[in-house]
C-alpha cells in the first residue's frame, strides 16, 4: 500500500512538473475521466520492473501545448505537431517519474509512440500487476495518466 | 564570439525549443544545425564545422550515446563538447554519459536558466558569447 501510494505521488507531481515548466500549463486532480481524449501517446521500459505509461490528451490541452511550448498560432499548429509534443511529455513525465523513484537503478526507456484512435484500447491496459489512473484537468482541457507495472 | 551549434534530438519541438531558449538568452549563434538522431549528427559533423553540440539520449537509430563512443573514437570530433539533455538522469546513465566524453548533463524538463547556466560552464562564456569572468583571468595569466 505504501509503495502504491509512493508511485502515485511521484506520478503526480512528475506530471504537473512538467506541464508547468515545459507547456506552462497549470493542471488540477480531476475526480472524473470520461471525457472525450483525442490523442493517446505511450512510452515503455524496462529495468528492475517493466512498466508503461500512457497519457490521454484531449484536443484542445494538446493544442495549448504546442502553442505554449513553440509560441506558434494556433491555426499553423499541425497533427504532427501535437503528435510530436504529446510523446516529448510522455517521454519526460516517465524519465522524472523513474529518476525520481530511484536514481541508482537504471532503466531502458523505449521511443514513444501515438496509440492507434480506438478509445476502448487507449484507456484500459492488460493485466499488469499494479495499475495507477490519473486524472487531471486545467482551463485549456483534459488530460488522463495510466500507469501499468509489472515486477515491482 | 559566436558558435555553431548542433542540436539531436528526435522531438522536432524539443529541437524548437532548446533553439528558442539559445536565441532569447542572446546566445551567440552563427548557425544552427539539427538533426533527429545520431546518425544523421554525425553525418552533419562530416560536413559542417560545430561548436557545440546539445544531444538526447533516447532516439531511434543511434541514441546519444553511441554517438558519444563513435565521437571519442573519432580525433576530429573527440574534442567538440557535448551537452547531454535527457529525461534520463540516473546517476549511472549520467556517469555512462560523462565517461564517454560529455562535457555537460541538463536533465528534462529544464529552466532556460539551466542551459544558460551549463552553457557558460562549459563553453566558458557568458550568455552574449563574451569570455566569462573566470576565462578573463586566465587569459590574463596567460598574457
Amino acid at each position: 500500500m505504501e509503495a502504491t501510494q509512493t508511485i502515485r505521488k511521484i506520478l503526480t507531481t512528475s506530471t504537473f512538473d512538467v506541464f508547468e515548466k515545459m507547456f506552462y500549463i497549470f493542471l488540477e486532480m480531476s475526480a472524473s475521466g470520461k471525457q472525450q481524449y483525442d490523442l493517446v501517446t505511450s512510452i515503455r521500459f524496462s529495468g528492475p520492473f517493466d512498466g508503461e505509461i500512457r497519457l490521454g490528451f484531449s484536443d484542445s490541452l494538446a493544442l495549448a501545448m504546442v502553442e505554449n511550448m513553440l509560441s506558434m498560432d494556433q491555426h499553423d499548429i499541425t497533427r504532427a505537431m501535437r503528435e510530436d509534443c504529446a510523446k516529448e511529455a510522455v517521454n519526460i513525465i516517465s524519465g522524472q517519474f523513474l529518476r525520481t523513484l530511484d536514481s541508482t537503478k537504471i532503466f531502458h526507456m523505449a521511443v514513444p509512440v501515438c496509440l492507434p484512435h480506438t478509445s476502448a484500447a487507449q484507456q484500459e491496459s492488460s493485466g499488469q500487476d499494479l495499475e495507477q489512473r490519473l486524472n487531471f484537468e486545467s482551463e485549456k482541457g483534459y488530460l488522463y495518466l495510466l500507469a501499468s507495472f509489472k515486477g515491482v | 564570439m559566436s558558435f555553431n551549434v548542433l542540436i539531436v534530438d528526435d522531438s522536432f519541438s524539443m529541437r524548437s525549443v532548446i533553439k528558442k531558449v539559445l536565441s532569447m538568452s542572446g546566445f551567440h549563434m552563427d548557425q544552427c544545425f539539427d538533426a533527429s538522431n545520431g546518425r544523421e549528427g554525425l553525418a552533419v559533423l562530416g560536413k559542417e564545422w560545430v561548436d557545440v553540440i546539445l544531444s538526447d539520449i533516447n532516439m531511434p537509430e543511434m541514441n546519444g550515446l553511441e554517438m558519444l563512443r563513435q565521437m571519442k573514437e573519432n580525433p576530429v570530433y573527440q574534442n567538440i563538447p557535448v551537452i547531454v539533455i535527457s529525461t534520463e538522469g540516473s546517476e549511472d546513465r549520467i556517469s555512462e554519459a560523462f565517461s564517454n566524453g560529455a562535457k555537460g548533463f541538463i536533465k528534462k524538463p529544464f529552466l532556460p536558466e539551466d542551459l544558460k547556466k551549463t552553457l557558460h560552464d562549459v563553453l566558458g562564456v557568458d550568455a552574449d558569447g563574451s569570455y566569462a569572468d573566470d576565462q578573463k583571468d586566465s587569459d590574463d595569466l596567460d598574457f
